[in-house]
């Protein structure tokens, strides 16, 4: 569904990505992991367009996608998050879940006054949706509250709901659990599962290891830019370099 | 003294329509623009050269109100990523450059000396009661775009406006252009601000470049900031506060031996820190901003189909 090829991005002297080459085929559950600073959100920000890539290939459903502004690339069928969640802290949370549907009639400033029934309908058909996913994670008694009342934890469901929401087929996740406590996260990747199960493509990024072998089924690692292994989660765990990135390479590391 | 309070309102009703246009881009959307007067000129302009020569009225306010918001597309395109500093800046010199030209140029609209003997619209029917008239004109005109902005800021159209306030990531990661979002928004606020242009001439009967200097501009945002930007009816209630105290203060000069141009200045320095005083102690303004939610009717709705859900869990059964 998605692939990736020979994809170099160079900040000035640093190179930032070096040769990636990654593919996500349509309802696998990917992982991408990497110790801080080896390029993981770089590599997303240049698959979602918000950066470009200086040489290299991304199609995505059989269509090259690296010329394309990000919003075009979204609207293809690429819902993602952020590592710091990108919410609107002054809107309710229902309103926040009403932002992501395609489609939607209101969207047009004339059809607001020309089809008014016809929107409010609409509007009312998604808040249906969005209660239940906001049912499934546990934020529905927030529903009508600011989004800036949440906590933390609660931001990050909160994007996640709304990318679930956006309906994309697939789902790019940058750090769904980073600065979570233990169960939250396990409660967060038991959603990313359930999505999953229920057809969705996904590509998590994490730095913990332990967090995502669990549920993944192909993991990608990248370490200064560069893929140094990929594999099952059991074949990764226990790769000498993979050890020795997260690890560093000094001490001697029993395997 | 009943002329000079109808003579308020109707002020504060034009200009109350011209800050609630630029409230939709700065206080809503969060775009800076320090040139809204200029789309408030093209609107009286256009019109005045219209009904000047003997074409009706509603064809000149039309006429404004696209020239207003052909303008601020034709400024918009080529500023990149219509970023709200460079908004900023390009709606300022935008501004500034088309009033310096209508300042000197003579063939089009007499430069300097403006345009006089603007036609008030069926002022032969109304007679000496003319100005009620217009008072009531101009507050149903107030009152319809007060209610389409309050319909549109609710319509999903409006929450993704809103969230560009705060996020254009966002908006962007869910497949929307912001870009897009920002120039409609843009032509709309443009086409409003030239609806009140097309009132303020004839009301006048002239209008010279001098109405529309960035003075001007930075009266309309104090009326945003003092009302409280992002709340429309504090916008109406601070175009009012302000306009009251503009047209008042004029009498200050019958007990003040002080030159008059000395207490012109010293009327626009006040008005200047007004705005930095309600910076400082009172940012969200008179009437803060108020919590925004699905429009009444879909809220009841979803609250009524919640319980029912409630009750029918109860009952043992699920789905």
């Amino acid at each position: 569904m998605l692939v990736v090829e020979n994809v170099n991005k160079s900040f000035g002297g640093v190179k930032a990505l070096r040769d990636i080459s990654l593919r996500v085929e349509k309802g696998s559950l990917i992982g991408l992991i990497g110790p801080n600073g080896s390029g993981k959100s770089t590599l997303f920000n240049v698959i979602t367009g918000v950066l470009s890539k200086d040489t290299g290939n991304i199609t995505f459903k059989g269509k090259r996608i690296d010329h394309l502004p990000p919003h075009n690339i979204a609207a293809m069928g690429i819902s993602r998050t952020f590592q710091v969640p990108q919410i609107s802290r002054r809107m309710t949370v229902l309103e926040n879940m009403l932002l992501a549907p395609m489609g939607q009639i209101g969207d047009n400033p004339i059809r607001v006054f020309v089809n008014w029934k016809a929107w409010r309908n609409q509007d009312r058909t998604l808040a249906e949706r969005a209660e239940e996913i906001l049912e499934l994670v546990g934020l529905i008694r927030q529903s009508d509250e600011l989004a800036g009342s949440l906590a933390g934890g609660q931001l990050k469901l909160l994007s996640l709901a709304v990318a679930l929401m956006n309906d994309g087929e697939l789902l790019m996740l940058d750090e769904p659990t980073a600065g979570v406590d233990l169960a939250l996260t396990d409660q967060i990747m038991g959603y990313l599962i359930q999505a999953h199960g229920q057809g969705k493509t996904l590509l998590i990024v994490e730095h913990r290891m332990r967090v995502i072998s669990g549920i993944c089924q192909y993991v990608y690692v990248l370490d200064a830019g560069e893929v140094i292994a990929r594999g099952e989660p059991s074949e990764i765990q226990n790769n000498p370099q993979v050890i020795e990135a997260y690890l560093g390479s000094k001490k001697k590391v029993k395997v | 003294m009943v002329e000079f309070i109808i003579y308020t309102l109707i002020m504060t009703a034009i200009f109350a329509i011209v800050a609630l246009s630029l409230n939709l881009q700065a206080g809503i959307t969060g775009l800076s623009n320090f040139g809204q007067a200029i789309f408030f000129a093209i609107g009286a302009y256009t019109s005045a050269l219209i009904t000047l020569n003997g074409l009706p009225f509603l064809l000149g306010l039309f006429l404004g109100m696209v020239l207003s918001a052909l303008f601020a597309l034709l400024i918009a395109l080529p500023t990149p990523g219509l970023r709200d500093d460079y908004w900023a800046i390009v709606s300022i010199a935008a501004a500034e450059t088309l009033r310096l030209f209508i300042n000197n140029e003579r063939w089009l609209a007499e430069g300097p000396f403006g345009l006089r003997g603007i036609p008030r619209p069926l002022e032969a029917l109304f007679g000496t009661g003319y100005n009620w008239f217009y008072l009531v004109l101009s507050l149903v005109c107030l009152a319809i775009v007060f209610i389409a902005f309050e319909l549109l800021i609710q319509s999903p159209f409006g929450r993704k406006l809103r969230a560009i306030r705060e996020s254009e990531a966002m908006i962007t990661a869910l497949g929307r252009s912001v870009f897009r979002y920002k120039i409609v928004t843009l032509m709309i606020s443009g086409a409003v601000a030239g609806l009140a242009g097309s009132l303020y001439g004839p009301y006048l009967t002239f209008i010279s470049p001098e109405h529309f200097a960035p003075v001007v501009t930075f009266m309309i945002w104090s009326m945003v900031i003092v009302g409280g930007s992002g709340n429309n009816l504090g916008v109406i209630l601070g175009a009012f506060v302000i306009t009251l105290f503009n047209l008042s203060t004029r009498f200050v000069k019958d007990w003040l031996l002080l030159p008059t141009d000395l207490l012109a200045a010293l009327r626009t320095l006040s008005i200047g820190l007004l705005i930095v005083v309600f910076v400082l102690l009172r940012p969200q303004g008179l009437i803060p901003e108020k919590r925004r939610s699905l429009l009444r009717v879909t809220r009841e709705s979803l609250v009524t189909e919640r319980k029912e859900k409630q009750s029918h869990a109860g009952g043992g059964k699920r789905k």
